[in-house]
């Protein structure tokens, strides 16, 4: 087991070194001129641009700055904003916002998503399967920013039960936006549920568990639903990583002060620093998720754990 | 919960398990397949039944409707009764029917490996009926795994109680699964094809372990295989199966010495022999049928060497030929002769 | 082995001549025939791709011929589905928007496909170390949500020269095709254990030959099913980028820029949004809805 996280995590890294590269490279080395990106629309003096090229090393060669990004970024400093303000402090603000969206837009997938899926694989082919399917279907077809802004004029504007934006950050206000962000992973779980019961439900071990007279609730409740989440977990962990990117959207939509609003804003600014410290930090998270999520799926399935 | 769990011994008036004219269909998509087609046959304390036959003769399909586990669509058991103890298992609830299961008659499959949950270690899973069905502790239930992990001759089995199913060779799984049916000391046990899927000399391990158990624990056990070679020690008793009917029902003794049914002798002649080299390996030429096109009258008369014109007519009744044994043949004396002589 | 797929195997054909054949691909085909909602997506598909192949079939007004003075008009009998904010008629611009973001799905699809086929075929074919990179290059694509990785993409070339919808495609099709990649891996892998590879290699045949013959239409198969969906969900992708401002960019015309310009002012005017979202939601269900049908159709383990 130890073995399998190590080489995991040598995999990570490289990844990690490889993804950011990329990421670095388009946003600096694709524009004709790095200083112009650095400070984006804004125009330049030349003593300015002399300041600049001095305190980023912009002589030096592409592969030196990338370096010397890596390490600063590795040390917690990631550099200041176009206007100056340091990103990390921006981004230390925003956090909270996008943490607390994610984990209730995933706790929202986990219960309901798992418990739709569960009933919909017992009866399936039954009213609430069909039904479900449709609605799952449906969610996975309308792109995140068409629900969302409806979401946001019929619920929040027409019928005010919600608040239109959630720049307080309570639960209340981070609710809609999280049903939002969820709608997409909560269909996918339910679907992904209900073909893993429906699969289960059919296996040997249920026809043995019959034979050995235990009860109806037992069986589907212990013996179907332990071997049936193994891959519903293990989507969830992922999710979890895919949510604070699918943030984006949502947070636009919603006005949530978090990264991902941030990272649009940025994107707009063509502030290529923040953008970069964004992405790789959501990269890192991402991997980390991924990580978790393997060496969880060898903890529920032991037929995993001994290779 | 009933008057069924109390007795051990012979049963007053009857046999402890009966099945009388079993009629099971299987409604499909293109049809419906007469699966099981008037199946009698019966069982007695200490007994053993060799259930023999081809796949898709039916011979699991009743196995399965003894146990109450068929799946009910498709599956429908349109005719007949299953006497145990004299009280018919079809007629009851379910939860009368759920006591019975498990607890008087108990099954193993043939791939441990599917038919065990892969999640579990084997010792929670052979000590799970223990726990929730006879109400033990959760540490009494654990030595008691471990006992029938040792009668069963696992080796190491205080180790390997907290094992789980994929870490185990196909026999030790076998094993495995004979401790897990054990457990609530049955008064039946039903194997299907147990030794079909493993080594040829791990499955004359198994067949001895069965042998020595049934014997220990004085239980009567139903063997259901297509395997000539594993029935002839171990069986009192021979009902060979063919497209839903039994066709011929002996002591294993009288079916190996003279069969007395076409399709017996055939399957005898085709079992390849350590004494007879050189020449061709005999068949039973032709396949067997597709049930939902049963042939007309004897359902074997395609294939028969023997057939007549009142073959393709009539279905053949049980006829006696015999002390206590049977033949559902129009020519069964003609086949009778012709395995003495 | 259970009962039913006993019997099942006892309907032997050979015996009896009047049995129809039991192959995949014919009994997925009769289920798919039955379902109606195959053929209502291949309908709306059929329609949506006519629209963006020949939009002058569906309307003879120039989407580009805008009139300020006619800005933010409800439906009326001239505009049927009203004006926007700068004047031009929403139905012509909702039709004609159904050639980029049809064509971004299709050619994205595509591209995303090729890519897919090579690596899962390198990969899973040869194994090794070509495997080994493979995996590796798939696991720095997949390092980061697509949609991440598509906004800093499609934010980072210069929006000065106008080159359509290509940027887009290109993006998606590159960033996309990790999951069919998996996909055909897998299956190559599978094929490979199978016997009449082993019997064709024996025989003589060389690497192309059998990767060619014998693996690549095992892969196809189940390939096709998850780009069906990818294509769906490319256009929704789509959408969102240029939603966000990272996708297609002006003077293209696209679903996506027209529902982003009409959010400031949707209160006065929900025509020029609920129009091309509606027509943006309708393609993408289509298409899942099409795929989703194949899928389950051709899926042995649900029957």
């Amino acid at each position: 087991m130890l073995r399998f996280v190590v080489r995991r995590l040598l995999q990570m890294i490289l990844v990690f070194f490889g993804t950011t590269f990329i990421v670095y490279w388009l946003m600096f080395a694709g524009s004709t001129d790095p200083i112009q990106a650095l400070a984006g629309e804004r125009p330049i003096s030349d003593a300015v641009r002399r300041e600049l090229t001095e305190r980023y090393h912009l002589d030096d060669p592409f592969l030196v700055r990338y370096a010397n990004y890596m390490a600063n970024l590795l040390r917690g400093d990631l550099g200041k904003q176009i206007t100056g303000r340091e990103v990390s402090e921006i981004l230390a603000q925003a956090w909270p916002y996008t943490i607390k969206l994610g984990l209730l837009a995933l706790a929202i997938v986990a219960v309901f998503g798992i418990t739709a899926g569960v009933v919909a694989g017992i009866r399936r082919g039954g009213v609430f399967d069909n039904v479900t399917l449709m609605i799952t279907l449906i969610v996975i077809g309308v792109p995140t920013f068409v629900t969302g802004f409806f979401a946001q004029y019929v619920l929040g504007v027409k019928i005010k039960i919600f608040p239109v934006t959630s720049t307080d950050g309570t639960l209340h206000s981070l609710l809609l936006p999280a049903i939002i962000l969820g709608a997409l992973s909560l269909a996918t779980a339910i679907r992904l549920t209900r073909t893993s019961v429906a699969e289960n439900l059919r296996a040997d071990y249920v026809r043995t568990a019959r034979a050995k007279g235990l009860a109806g609730r037992r069986i589907v409740g212990v013996h179907v639903l332990r071997n049936s989440l193994i891959p519903v977990v293990t989507f969830l962990g992922v999710e979890l990583g895919n949510l604070m990117g699918g943030a984006i959207v949502t947070e636009t939509i919603f006005n949530v002060p978090g990264v991902g609003f941030q990272l649009r804003n940025a994107i707009r600014l063509e502030d290529g620093p923040t953008v970069v410290a964004i992405v790789s930090i959501l990269v890192i998270i991402y991997l980390l998720t991924n990580l978790v999520v393997d060496v969880l799926y060898a903890v529920l399935d032991p037929r995993i754990r001994y290779e | 919960m009933s008057d069924l769990t109390i007795q051990r011994g012979p049963v007053p008036g009857g046999h402890l398990l009966e099945v009388r004219d079993l009629r099971v269909e299987f409604r499909t998509r293109d049809g419906v397949a007469k699966v099981i087609n008037g199946v009698s046959y019966h069982l007695d304390p200490g007994e053993t039944l060799a259930v023999l036959g081809e796949s898709g003769s039916g011979k699991s399909v009743t196995a399965q409707a003894i146990m109450g586990i068929l799946d009910m669509p498709p599956a429908r058991i349109t005719g007949g009764q299953i006497l145990y103890r004299g009280r018919d298992l079809l007629t009851m609830r379910e939860e009368e029917r759920r006591a019975v299961r498990g607890k008087e008659i108990a099954m193993i499959f043939q791939d441990a490996l599917s038919a065990l949950n892969p999640v579990f270690p084997v010792g929670w899973q052979i000590a799970e009926t223990l726990r929730h069905r006879e109400g033990m502790s959760k540490q009494d239930a654990r030595k008691r795994a471990i006992e029938l992990m040792e009668m069963v001759k696992i080796p190491a089995a205080r180790t390997r109680v907290r094992d789980y199913p994929h870490q185990f060779s196909g026999g030790m799984r076998q094993r495995v699964m004979i401790a897990m049916a054990l457990a609530m000391n049955p008064a039946i046990l039903i194997a299907d094809e147990p030794t079909t899927a493993l080594d040829v000399t791990v499955q004359a391990q198994i067949m001895d372990l069965l042998g020595e158990l049934r014997r220990e624990l004085d239980m009567a056990m139903i063997l259901i295989t297509h395997d000539l070679g594993v029935v002839a020690d171990v069986a009192d008793r021979i009902a060979v199966m063919y497209a839903g009917r039994i066709v011929e029902h002996a002591d294993v003794h009288s079916l190996y010495a003279a069969p007395a049914h076409p399709y017996t002798k055939g399957l005898l002649e085709s079992v390849p022999r350590l004494d007879a080299k050189g020449g061709q390996l005999a068949t039973i030429r032709g396949l067997p049928p597709n049930l939902m096109r049963i042939p007309s009258g004897c359902a074997f008369h395609p294939r028969c060497p023997y057939a007549r014109d009142i073959c393709r007519v009539t279905v053949p009744p049980q006829q006696v030929v015999g002390e206590g044994r049977t033949s559902a043949c129009h020519a069964a004396k003609e086949v009778l002769d012709g395995s003495r002589g | 082995m259970s009962e039913l797929q006993s019997v099942a195997a006892a309907e032997v054909p050979e015996t009896v001549a009047a049995d129809r054949p039991r192959s995949l691909a014919a009994d997925a085909w009769r289920d798919l025939r039955r379902n109606p909602i195959f053929w209502i997506a291949l309908g709306l598909v059929a329609v949506l791709v006519t629209m963006a192949a020949a939009p002058s079939l569906f309307t003879s007004i120039d989407p580009r011929a805008c009139d300020l003075d006619r800005s933010n008009l409800p439906p009326s009998a001239e505009h049927w589905f009203g004006t926007n904010v700068q004047g031009c008629d929403v139905y012509a611009r909702t039709i004609y928007g159904a050639r980029a973001s049809i064509a971004v799905g299709i050619f994205s699809t595509l591209l995303a496909g090729m890519l897919a086929l090579l690596f899962g075929m390198l990969g899973g074919f040869f194994g090794g170390w070509i495997d080994a990179v493979l995996s590796r290059v798939l696991d720095i694509v997949l390092g980061i949500p697509l949609l991440l990785a598509a906004i800093v993409f499609g934010s980072s070339y210069q929006p000065g020269e106008n080159m359509g919808i290509w940027p887009v495609v290109i993006i998606l099709g590159v960033l996309g095709w990790t999951t069919a990649a998996r996909v055909v891996r897998s299956s190559v892998l599978a094929a490979k254990q199978q016997d009449y590879v082993q019997a064709a290699r024996m025989l003589g045949a060389g690497n192309l030959r059998i990767m060619f013959r014998h693996i690549l239409p095992n892969a196809l198969a189940p390939m096709i099913v998850v780009l069906t969906i990818a294509l769906g969900t490319f256009i929704a992708t789509e959408a969102t980028l240029s939603f966000l401002g990272a996708g297609l960019r002006e003077p293209t015309l696209s679903w996506g820029i027209d529902i982003s310009a009409a959010t400031t002012r949707f209160q006065d005017a929900p025509w020029p949004l609920l129009f091309p979202a509606g027509f943006l939601a309708v393609t993408v269900l289509a298409f899942i809805m099409l795929g989703d049908a194949v899928r389950e159709a051709f899926d042995p383990r649900l029957r």
